[in-house]
């Protein structure tokens, strides 16, 4: 019989539904620290450096060097756990219980006669007073007793567990080349116009290219041994400002033609003056010369003086590599 | 199953009675109840009874007596009979009505030969 009642009240508390919400909170910051991994990726580079009339291209390989910043903090997890209707259990258990003691420990105070007036469709007497409250007391004993053993169980269920740990969050990262070492190949200039220039190959990781090869050649990218190279954009710059000025610094400086050109093209002519200013950047580029025909042939056919001071070098043609 | 567990105590509480009733007691009841109705049409008439209906029944059946038994129709049988004069319930303020009262003369007339006082 104890195992049949412990069993029922098992049941009915086990299959109770129990509602839980869980909630995190942050806490204060435990330390922060770098965290730098290499991705074993080597990547071509490429650096362009001038020495007028020499373009120099040097390749170097570099790994990808990655730079993480990360803050570890504490971490609660707080977990609420209720059951819904546990204190109405426990009070309306709690009423039946009261009742039900009373009318089953109280049952000699109901009368033993049975009911004479009142003959059931068996043939029986209505049943004395006293076996009705011993029977509704059992009942309603029976119905408060596991609904208070319910209700406390799952107040005892219920209630609030809080669980610290750490937390690591990554805050910053960085990605820069790193260990760079020169890089021998054979370098293809593509890209361009018309057939590519015939593969070179580098010495001592470097590439020389003279300005009258690169006033001839058409191409966008550099690839090392098949792979792409990558520039940057101040070197990509630098390229393109030493192929612009190839071509500009060629010819002989012919004042006639420059004057001619600023009457007829007055603003064409402004445009090529501020190239060929770029063209003061490069070292031992020759543009003084030219520059100063064209602010002379500027200022007699205009009449107006050309900018007297320099104004930023103009942005190259950019090139996709 | 959980109706089963919920319904148990209310057949357990429906279930509750008392000793059993003696016969005497039985027949009295019946007659009270029959009585109650006789003003009914057709009950006076087929019971054969006047203004002093309970009187004449308890004293042509014997049911005034504490010794009375029932042999023909037997026990069993009025009860059954019965059932329609308790359909408003058992208690004594319960009276049934002439349509309970005529049921129970139709379909029971070996009864209702027993309470003219002659053998059904």
């Amino acid at each position: 019989m104890k195992r049949w009642v412990a069993s029922a009240l098992v049941l009915s508390v086990g299959c109770t539904p129990l509602d839980m919400e869980r909630r995190t909170e942050r806490g204060p910051v435990l330390r922060t620290y770098l965290q730098e991994t290499q991705l074993g990726e080597r990547m071509p580079f490429a650096r362009t450096e001038v020495r007028w009339p020499q373009l120099s291209l040097r390749f170097l390989t570099a790994d990808i060097c990655r730079t993480e910043q990360h803050a570890e903090y504490t971490e609660d997890i707080i977990t609420t756990r209720s059951v819904p209707g546990a204190a109405g259990a426990v009070s309306s258990g709690g009423v039946l219980t009261a009742v039900g003691g009373f009318l089953v420990l109280g049952r000699t105070l109901f009368s033993n006669t049975p009911d004479k007036d009142s003959i059931d469709r068996s043939g029986h007497y209505g049943a004395p007073s006293r076996e009705v409250a011993t029977t509704w007391g059992v009942v309603l004993l029976s119905l408060g007793v596991p609904a208070v053993v319910a209700g406390i169980i799952q107040l005892h269920r219920g209630g609030e567990t809080k669980e610290t740990r750490k937390a690591d969050e990554m805050v910053a990262l960085r990605e820069v080349p790193c260990q760079p070492q020169p890089a021998d190949g054979v370098v293809e200039l593509a890209g361009g116009n018309g057939p590519p220039p015939e593969p070179r190959a580098t010495l001592n990781g470097t590439l020389v290219l003279s300005a009258d090869e690169m006033r001839t050649m058409s191409f966008s990218g550099l690839l090392l041994d098949g792979a792409p190279v990558l520039l940057h954009d101040e070197d990509r710059s630098r390229m393109e400002t030493f192929r612009t000025c190839a071509s500009l610094l060629a010819a002989p400086v012919d004042p006639e033609a420059l004057a001619r050109e600023a009457k007829t093209h007055p603003n064409r002519l402004r445009t090529k003056r501020e190239l060929v200013r770029a063209c003061t950047t490069l070292p031992g580029a020759p543009a003084g010369p030219l520059l100063e025909a064209i602010d002379s042939a500027l200022s007699l056919g205009t009449g107006v003086e050309p900018e007297a001071k320099p104004s930023p070098p103009p942005p190259m043609p950019g090139t996709d590599l | 199953m959980r109706h089963l567990f919920i319904l148990w105590p209310l057949a357990w509480l429906t279930a509750c009675s008392g000793p059993e009733a003696p016969d005497a007691a039985v027949c009295r009841d019946v007659v009270n109840r029959l009585c109650e109705t006789s003003a009914c049409p057709g009950v006076a008439e087929q019971l054969a009874v006047d203004t002093r209906c309970e009187a004449t029944l308890l004293e042509r059946t014997g049911c005034g007596s504490e010794d009375f038994t029932f042999s023909v129709p037997t026990r069993e049988r009025v009860l059954d009979c019965r059932v329609p004069l308790i359909r408003e319930g058992t208690t004594p303020g319960r009276t049934p009505t002439c349509g309970d009262s005529a049921r129970f003369l139709v379909d029971c007339p070996d009864v209702t030969t027993f309470f003219r006082g002659e053998v059904p």
